[in-house]
């Protein structure tokens, strides 16, 4: 009790809550601006967060990322162009509200919702991890490897675009963390000879370049101008909304449980959530057909969703170390710098900071409805920034932050270079999200893989000999065998039709 | 710069197999039966199975797609010009910011950006400088990170 105590000690302090303040004010400005997302928000907000202690450096992330994911509902709803992944799955239905001139229900509903399904996932992490990090205390390397496999192969899997690229963009992760001093035997590997790679490839620039950097770059070819702006008022935000979302309280609830159960899958972030939950809410709706049209079920359960999904990614993330989303990842991504390796320890022996972290999700997502409200009111002029003049300010922040990570310029050239990788993976459809969880858990892999292969000596079959770790195993071995025997057998099943080769004759 | 799977799957590949092919090299130490180059093969295995599986998918489907796309901004040359000059204001950066100082060099960069990116000349010089001395207030005074300080602040503080 006296550490439940001491974390809110550790909250209730002014230099925390202006933090979290500032970091949801900046959620605003990201979430709204199309283009900026909130997990290129967290990775410009690292380069600050890093000279934080790791109470407000936790609790600045979450707050951004949870107000950003509910700011980017309002560019959806005016301009027809999500702010976020996230909020895509309902825009169409949020800006045709706003063209009936019902626009404060969206957005009452996407403020509203997110709120409830934030608050349920993290219901679902205080009460849920340190369940689980009971039970992975147990762990050893072996059911380590195997969990990190399967989390790494949900990733590759899950992320949007075919399985065979998402394995590829994680292979190239995983390549470009064995860059460096090998972590069993100190030999340099890819190091070319410079001194500087031989400290790997720093964490930080490489996600700068790769969310923020690569954006920019986007933006230098993009030939659309913004559209215009929905210049319906908008008026009282919260008024008669329990009385219109009362018939789909079940929705947000399930809303709110799909998405904290998404989020918590490695690799499946707000946007997959959001998807999901869009869809089931079609699916079990009392009135489909109205979806698409201005139906605000959807947008509630979606809504819900993806903001749940933010406080389930933290589960699998603060348990195992293995993120549940790429926000997630960046977060642990600081947290190992500061020498903290998130995992059950954390869990025994420091309580305090743990309990000061879930007290911390919570008024980050109780803060979604005032921040939301102001966001609305403050979105008319801040969708109108204009991004010739916002993009060089990011492009100077990130060459900074870059900096500030290493106090080198190698910083800003690692931040440079896999700026361009990650633009042309994603020109080519490889989705970044996997390389940056390889680049991640790359070097975590290899060492419970080495340490286990060397327990082992060379036997494979030790890595089934303990019972949970030959459960995983066998689910990871599955998980990737599985689609490709299913297209096997598939194929054997068709009977395959006579092909015509000549067709119909034109004349 | 799009590709289509068929190149894209050989890239892959040939990155894939380098990499198997370089660490192959990696030498263990006495004693140990693995060593650095186990992981590092494998990955590297991995990626170019990933590159040859896709290169062959698209030979066997029989889809039709160029090998290289031209993008429609291709036809424009500033848009062409547009990656290759954000990458010259970061290389500048790194190049003049350790003799120029921090703040002149990040205000030539980020004026250059935003007069590249079509933004009128007047705002573009207030939001530059506006910028430049923001982000040096709040990075080397807030946060104490060591911008390079060159002669040009030294005459003024």
């Amino acid at each position: 009790m006296t550490d439940v105590l001491a974390a809110f000690g550790l909250i209730l302090q002014p230099y925390v809550l202006a933090v979290i303040l500032g970091s949801g004010c900046l959620g605003i400005l990201i979430g709204s601006i199309p283009g900026l997302t909130a997990t290129m928000g967290a990775a410009l907000l690292v380069p600050i967060t890093f000279f934080m202690d790791p109470v407000p450096a936790i609790a600045a992330i979450v707050t951004l990322a949870a107000v950003a994911v509910v700011a980017g509902d309002i560019p959806g709803a005016l301009l027809r162009m999500p702010g976020t992944p996230a909020s895509a799955a309902y825009t169409l239905d949020a800006h045709a509200l706003v063209r009936q001139g019902r626009g404060e229900l969206a957005l009452g509903t996407s403020v509203v919702c997110a709120a409830l399904g934030g608050l349920f996932g993290t219901l679902v992490l205080v009460v849920a991890a340190p369940l689980l990090a009971r039970v992975a205390l147990n762990f050893s390397d072996f059911e380590y490897f195997w969990l990190t496999c399967l989390g790494l192969t949900c990733a590759a899997f899950v992320s949007t675009g075919s399985r065979l690229k998402g394995a590829a963009s994680l292979f190239i992760g995983l390549l470009i963390a064995t860059i460096g001093l090998d972590v069993t035997s100190g030999y340099p590997r890819f190091t070319f000879g410079s001194l500087e790679l031989m400290g790997g490839v720093p964490l930080i620039p490489a996600m700068i370049g790769m969310f923020a950097i690569a954006e920019v770059f986007r933006h230098a070819v993009a030939l659309s101008p913004a559209p215009p702006l929905e210049q319906r008022p908008v008026g009282g935000l919260f008024s008669g909304l329990g009385k219109a979302l009362r018939p789909y309280r079940l929705g947000i609830l399930r809303g709110g449980a799909v998405g904290t159960l998404i989020g918590a899958l490695p690799g499946a972030g707000a946007d997959i959530a959001a998807w999901v939950a869009y869809a089931l809410s079609r699916r079990f709706s009392k009135t489909p057909e109205r979806f698409g049209e201005g139906h605000v079920e959807g947008i509630a359960e979606a809504g819900a969703a993806n903001n749940g999904s933010l406080s389930g990614a933290w589960v699998p993330a603060l348990v195992f170390g293995i993120p549940g989303d790429t926000i997630t990842a960046i977060a642990i991504g600081v947290l190992i710098l500061k020498g903290m390796q998130p995992g059950p320890a954390v869990f025994i022996n420091s309580p305090t900071l743990l309990y000061a972290v879930f007290i911390a999700f919570f008024v980050a997502n109780l803060l979604i409805v005032p921040l939301g409200w102001a966001a609305v009111k403050a979105a008319k002029h801040v969708v109108r920034i204009p991004r010739n003049l916002l993009m060089p300010l990011i492009l100077g922040f990130c060459i900074v932050g870059a900096f500030a990570i290493t106090n080198t310029l190698f910083g800003v050239l690692v931040m440079l270079a896999l700026g361009l990788v990650g633009y042309l993976m994603e020109e080519n459809g490889l989705p970044v999200a996997p390389a940056i969880l390889g680049l991640v858990l790359g070097g975590l892999l290899e060492q419970n893989f080495m340490t286990s292969m060397l327990k082992a000596q060379g036997d494979l079959t030790a890595f089934f000999d303990r019972p949970v770790a030959a459960a995983l195993g066998v689910v990871t071995l599955l998980v990737w065998t599985l689609p490709l025997l299913l297209r096997g057998w598939r194929a054997l099943r068709r009977p395959r039709p006579p092909t015509n080769l000549k067709g119909p004759r034109r004349t | 710069m799009r590709v289509n799977d068929l190149v894209l799957g050989l890239v892959l590949a040939l990155l894939g197999g380098a990499a198997a092919w370089q660490a192959g090299g990696f030498p263990s130490r006495p004693g140990m039966i693995f060593g650095p180059a186990l992981f590092p093969t494998i990955i590297g295995l991995g990626l170019a199975g990933c590159g040859l599986l896709l290169a062959a998918r698209k030979l066997l489907s029989g889809d039709r797609t160029p090998w290289y796309v031209v993008p429609e901004w291709g036809r424009s040359l500033y848009h062409v010009a547009g990656i290759p000059v954000v990458v010259a204001l970061i290389l500048f950066y790194v190049w003049v910011s350790p003799a120029l100082g921090f703040t002149p060099t990040m205000f030539l960069v980020l004026l250059a950006a935003m007069l590249w990116f079509r933004a009128p000349p007047l705002r573009a010089l207030a939001a530059a400088a506006g910028g430049a001395v923001g982000i040096f207030l709040g990075f080397d005074l807030l946060l104490r990170v060591p911008l390079p300080v060159g002669p040009l602040e030294r005459l003024l503080w």
